[in-house]
């Protein structure tokens, strides 16, 4: 799988409510547009969220995901996720403790070479012993 | 004849006025005491214990401005008050006055504690949990040096002077966190404790007060509370220990666990509220320790107007009436 852009870590706002969607929107909003947008959402400054916030927050995950990329939250403040749990949606996000971890998850495991220290098939002695068997 | 005079005030220096204000802001007051839990506030139960024990009157002692004051601190308003309250018991011929500073929640075996107190000889003797003593005294009135000495020289010499020892067996929670509330409702509610809540066990572990409304589809599991005139709206849920208050409304699909919801609170559409306090548009997180304020009113708020809702419940107003009401209790 190719993992294609940069992650982009944004702070969400303390208050992330009706009046300030707008200007929030304004920043998030083109990188939504992107090819598979990676966001990771810093919500450690969070101190309340309305019903227009999480509807903000919604609405990106979904566009992210439109556009086979994915939006994640990090450091999630109490208060924050009071408000996530309350709305029941804290389970729609995947959120992490630090937002390096929450950028490390978007990138693919590597995988290890395995050392290949002898061919699967064997060679029946040496090959002039297949030409006298044969 | 047996008086008994409450102090109704904040539990504990360490509960801060400002933090708890800020957690209860409609009530201004600093006092859980004073927060109407499972149908009637502790200081109101507190005065029918009395009232059951024999005690012929009963007087309530609730300053009016509690942000100035630390009812802890015996040099306090109230408690000079509760001292001149004393010198008139003495000079009215009260046999024996029973102290009580109602911030903690406390049941007691008040006919054994007089019969200790007799028993003892002592002018006065103090309560104790364990080894943590507690704010009630008995008191013989008639036997308090220098009668002519004013309220606060009363209480400095109630609190040294040399008094029996009294053992409380019963329940005590300290009341002194949002948290100790809980508990409260939780060990009423799974009777740990005599208090129970006012209202008819319609099953069961679920009590509901007059005019408590539980709508159709709505599931209400026990043990757990409704409130006077409180609604439960149709595919809601009420379950583990919770308890909704007089005049609240819980709206159409939400998830109420382990959560207490204070009088004339308004919960919306569809949320889940679990391991908390709510008050009005007020959330205490018991699990995270924070209080989140939803500035958004069709999640949560106020019911009705103040005015309107007129709970029985001290923090349905501004400020507390000062009250002195004998013979009549708080309510």
């Amino acid at each position: 799988m190719l993992i294609s852009g940069p992650v982009v870590v944004m702070q969400v706002p303390e208050m992330l409510n009706a009046r300030a969607v707008h200007n929030f929107m304004q920043e998030l909003g083109p990188l939504l547009e992107s090819n598979r947008p990676r966001i990771v959402l810093d919500c450690s400054q969070v101190r309340s969220i309305d019903s227009a916030g999480v509807e903000v927050l919604l609405h990106s995950l979904e566009e992210t995901l439109k556009r086979d990329g994915d939006l994640k939250l990090a450091a999630l403040s109490p208060e924050a996720d009071v408000i996530l749990e309350l709305m029941r949606v804290a389970r729609v996000f995947e959120s992490f403790e630090t937002c390096d971890e929450a950028v490390k998850s978007f990138n693919v495991v590597p995988v290890e070479p395995v050392a290949q220290t002898a061919p699967w098939y064997t060679v029946p002695g040496e090959l002039g012993a297949l030409k006298q068997a044969s | 004849m047996l008086k008994g005079i409450i102090i109704a005030g904040a539990g504990n220096a360490a509960l801060d006025v400002a933090s708890a204000s800020s957690i209860f802001p409609r009530t201004k007051q600093a006092t859980l005491a004073s927060l109407e839990i499972l149908g009637a506030t502790v200081v109101n139960r507190v005065v029918e214990d009395f009232k059951s024990s024999g005690v012929h009157s009963v007087e309530v002692i609730a300053d009016a401005s509690p942000e100035t004051e630390d009812s802890s601190d015996v040099s306090g308003g109230s408690w000079q008050t509760a001292g001149r309250k004393l010198l008139d018991c003495a000079n009215d011929g009260v046999e024996v006055v029973l102290l009580m500073h109602v911030g903690p929640y406390v049941e007691l075996d008040t006919p054994a504690a007089l019969q200790a107190h007799r028993d003892s000889g002592e002018p006065v003797v103090r309560l104790f949990n364990g080894r943590t003593p507690l704010d009630i005294w008995i008191v013989d009135p008639a036997r308090i040096l220098d009668p002519d000495s004013k309220g606060d020289a009363v209480v400095s010499w109630l609190t040294s002077a040399k008094a029996a020892r009294y053992e409380v067996n019963g329940y005590v929670n300290k009341l002194e966190s949002p948290r100790d509330l809980r508990n409260l409702a939780v060990d009423s509610l799974n009777l740990r404790c005599r208090m129970r809540p006012l209202g008819l066990e319609v099953r069961p572990g679920v009590w509901m007060a007059e005019g408590a409304e539980v709508e159709k589809d709505a599931r209400i599991v026990a043990p757990a509370y409704i409130g006077r005139q409180a609604v439960v709206s149709q595919q809601c849920l009420v379950t583990r220990g919770s308890n909704i208050e007089c005049k609240s409304l819980i709206d159409y699909g939400t998830v109420i666990e382990d959560t207490s919801v204070l009088p004339n609170s308004y919960v919306g559409i569809g949320l889940d509220v679990s391991h908390s306090i709510v008050d009005g548009d007020k959330l205490l997180n018991l699990q995270h320790g924070v209080v989140v304020t939803i500035e958004d009113s069709a999640v949560m708020r106020q019911n009705k107007p103040l005015g309107e809702a007129a709970c029985r419940w001290w923090g349905g107003f501004e400020s507390a009436p000062a009250l002195s009401t004998a013979d009549k209790g708080a309510n």
